[in-house]
């Protein structure tokens, strides 16, 4: 329990009334609507501060970057890949999400972050792509697939919190100091492995209590793991199709059907 | 943020206060003005731990001035 203004309230009561003053006082993100794509993109998240008793909300980059990238040269390069001197190519690296079954393993870029670093990333929905493979003419799954997208939500509510882990960045360059950060990912619920079935993770959606824990509490590493890896119940979310080019529209989740597709249980 | 219903006027201690109503997300807060001192005040509804109401200024202070505020602004805001 917490106390707000003298009166005991509840660690969700507490979280809400903390991202309103946070809102009033600097902010107006929880109005917009959280592209989630790959544009690397600031978006709001929330973190600790010192001591641990309090939030607040910043904007971070999305896209973990590692201490050990130079400058941004360095950092389009390991984003986009690139061939060295010799003509090798490296391929590129993407850290807008941490899968989180492996993130404390020993050497992985994400530990230290995981163990020292965790925030949670609002949002009010995100889009991800279900592969259909239509029928041949001789009764065969064609190979390829015709993709549509989906805009998933958690029912009722307006923003929520997603397990993230961040990354304070400098540019050894321009001096520029920068907060990145990755979603941390699990296994698909029922749900997000009839949308999201080419690769059966979703983001870890953290209830009000687990994103208070995963915010403020010294976790172990089991306990890291284990909320990392937690799925949220398929009947809490919402899912609906939306136009294949819902990026380049106004109100990108608005609903929008298919004919030919069956619809996903929920 | 968005202001979205008509401000209104409440009285308290001989003052005329204007009251704006601020939506953020689904939560709706109370932005109280006067026009004869500088400074905004901010009350909005929130829930104890027992799952009753109460009025609270955000930020945190003067919890008496938010119970008061906010039960004239419950008055002028009732069906």
């Amino acid at each position: 329990m917490c106390y707000y203004n003298g009166v005991k309230v509840t660690h969700s009561e507490f979280i809400r009334l903390k991202q309103l003053e946070k809102a009033i006082a600097q902010l107006d993100f929880l109005n917009r609507p959280l592209l989630i794509g790959f544009d690397y993109s600031d978006a709001p998240v929330i973190k600790a501060v010192a001591g641990k008793v309090d939030f607040e909300v910043t904007q971070m980059e999305w896209g973990f970057i590692p201490p050990y990238l130079k400058n941004r040269e360095a950092v389009d390069k390991f984003r986009n890949g690139y061939k060295d001197a010799n003509g090798k190519f490296h391929p590129p690296i993407t850290t807008l999400n941490a899968v989180g079954e492996e993130m404390l393993l020993p050497g992985k870029m994400y530990r230290d972050a995981a163990l020292h670093r965790r925030c949670l990333v609002l949002s009010s929905g995100f889009y991800e792509w279900r592969h259909v493979h239509p029928m041949g003419k001789q009764g065969k799954p064609l190979k390829t697939a015709v993709k549509y997208p989906y805009h998933i939500s958690v029912t009722g509510k307006e923003v929520f919190f997603m397990a993230g882990i961040w990354q304070p960045w400098t540019d050894k360059e321009t001096g520029e100091v920068i907060e990145t950060f990755a979603i941390v990912t699990t296994a698909a619920n029922k749900l997000m492995q009839q949308i999201h079935n080419s690769k059966m993770r979703m983001p870890v959606i953290l209830s009000e209590d687990l994103a208070w824990d995963w915010l403020f509490k010294d976790l172990s590493e089991e306990e890291i793991t284990r909320i990392a890896t937690s799925q949220f119940p398929t009947e809490q979310m919402s899912a609906h199709t939306i136009a294949k080019d819902f990026r380049a529209m106004p109100e990108p989740a608005a609903p929008f059907e298919y004919a030919e597709l069956t619809p996903v249980e929920n | 943020m968005e202001t979205q219903d008509a401000p209104f006027e409440i009285v308290y201690q001989q003052h005329t206060l204007k009251v704006e109503t601020l939506r953020i997300g689904k939560s709706v807060l109370y932005k109280i003005t006067n026009e004869q001192k500088p400074g905004v005040f901010v009350v909005t509804r929130a829930k104890d731990a027992e799952g009753h109401f109460f009025w609270t200024s955000v930020p945190e202070g003067k919890p008496d001035l938010a119970a008061a505020i906010g039960s004239l602004i419950e008055e002028q805001i009732k069906p």
